[in-house]
């Protein structure tokens, strides 16, 4: 790769919002365009949009309800293998246990049910922070495909 | 017109609704779709359809209110036809969560039947 022709592949993203649900729209403009320069196929990219969006959705829904709006912040990274990204969601809220999801549901999507995370993702950690330290950190390692040769 | 602004319009007759929405589905805008889908139940319609073929991204809201859509019309009875193109990149969110195999989903707005057959 010569310097300079080409997006490198390892600058990292990083976006914090304050958790009001209009700015769900930024950090997926953010994350989207990031994702494109770094050429991940496109099926791929909207399969990681879809994930990271049910993360941020839980963040914004759950982490600050009853207080005042906090940060979520987004970071992304192509791992040294140039295979994977790994993205993470920070908030600083308090961790929620989900919900349990009501009998008969056929399809588990309501409530914190993380399910499409769940199915998307390659690896997934949840760091629930604690009494003195809240917070929820959602790190999502995705193997990622890319167009470049 | 920004195309990501998500825009819903409701048009029916006694036994079909349809409700259309364009543009992107997030927690900031699947509220508009989930009082059109709530109104239009309200007028227990033998079917309705959610045309879905002008939306980008579907959100983990918008699948949520299918999941849920599915549930209600199937409690009472209704028909749920959802109308969404395989070339549409949201048709693959319901490949991965698995409620393709759930929904009716079909590639374009059924016909309104002008008269019901003999």
């Amino acid at each position: 790769m010569t310097p300079g022709t080409t997006t490198p592949r390892t600058s990292a993203l990083r976006v914090e919002i304050t958790a009001h649900i209009d700015d769900i729209t930024v950090i997926r403009a953010a994350l989207r365009a990031w994702l494109t320069a770094r050429d991940i196929v496109e099926a791929r990219r909207e399969d990681i949009l879809l994930a990271i969006d049910e993360a941020i959705t839980n963040s914004i829904e759950h982490a600050y309800r009853d207080i005042a709006p906090g940060p979520v912040t987004l970071t992304a990274l192509v791992l040294p293998d140039a295979t994977s990204v790994r993205v993470s969601i920070a908030d600083r809220g308090q961790w929620r246990t989900p919900t349990s999801e009501p009998s008969g549901t056929r399809v588990p999507l309501s409530g914190r049910g993380l399910k499409i995370i769940y199915t998307i993702a390659d690896r997934l950690n949840i760091d629930r922070g604690t009494p003195t330290a809240p917070g929820t950190t959602t790190t999502i390692e995705f193997r990622a495909e890319t167009t470049r040769p | 017109m920004n195309p990501q602004l998500p825009t819903v319009t409701v048009d029916g007759t006694a036994t079909s609704i349809t409700v259309r929405c364009a543009g992107d589905i997030d927690l900031a805008t699947v509220g508009d779709l989930n009082t059109a889908v709530d109104h239009a139940l309200t007028a227990a319609p033998a079917t309705l359809v959610i045309d879905l073929s002008d939306v980008r991204f579907p959100g983990s809201c918008g699948l949520a209110t299918l999941a849920r859509t599915d549930e209600h019309c199937r409690a009472n009875e209704n028909r749920l036809v959802v109308v969404l193109p395989p070339d549409n990149a949201a048709y693959r969110a319901l490949q991965i969560t698995g409620l393709l195999d759930v929904l009716d989903v079909v590639d374009t707005v059924p016909h309104r039947r002008q008269h019901n057959p003999v």
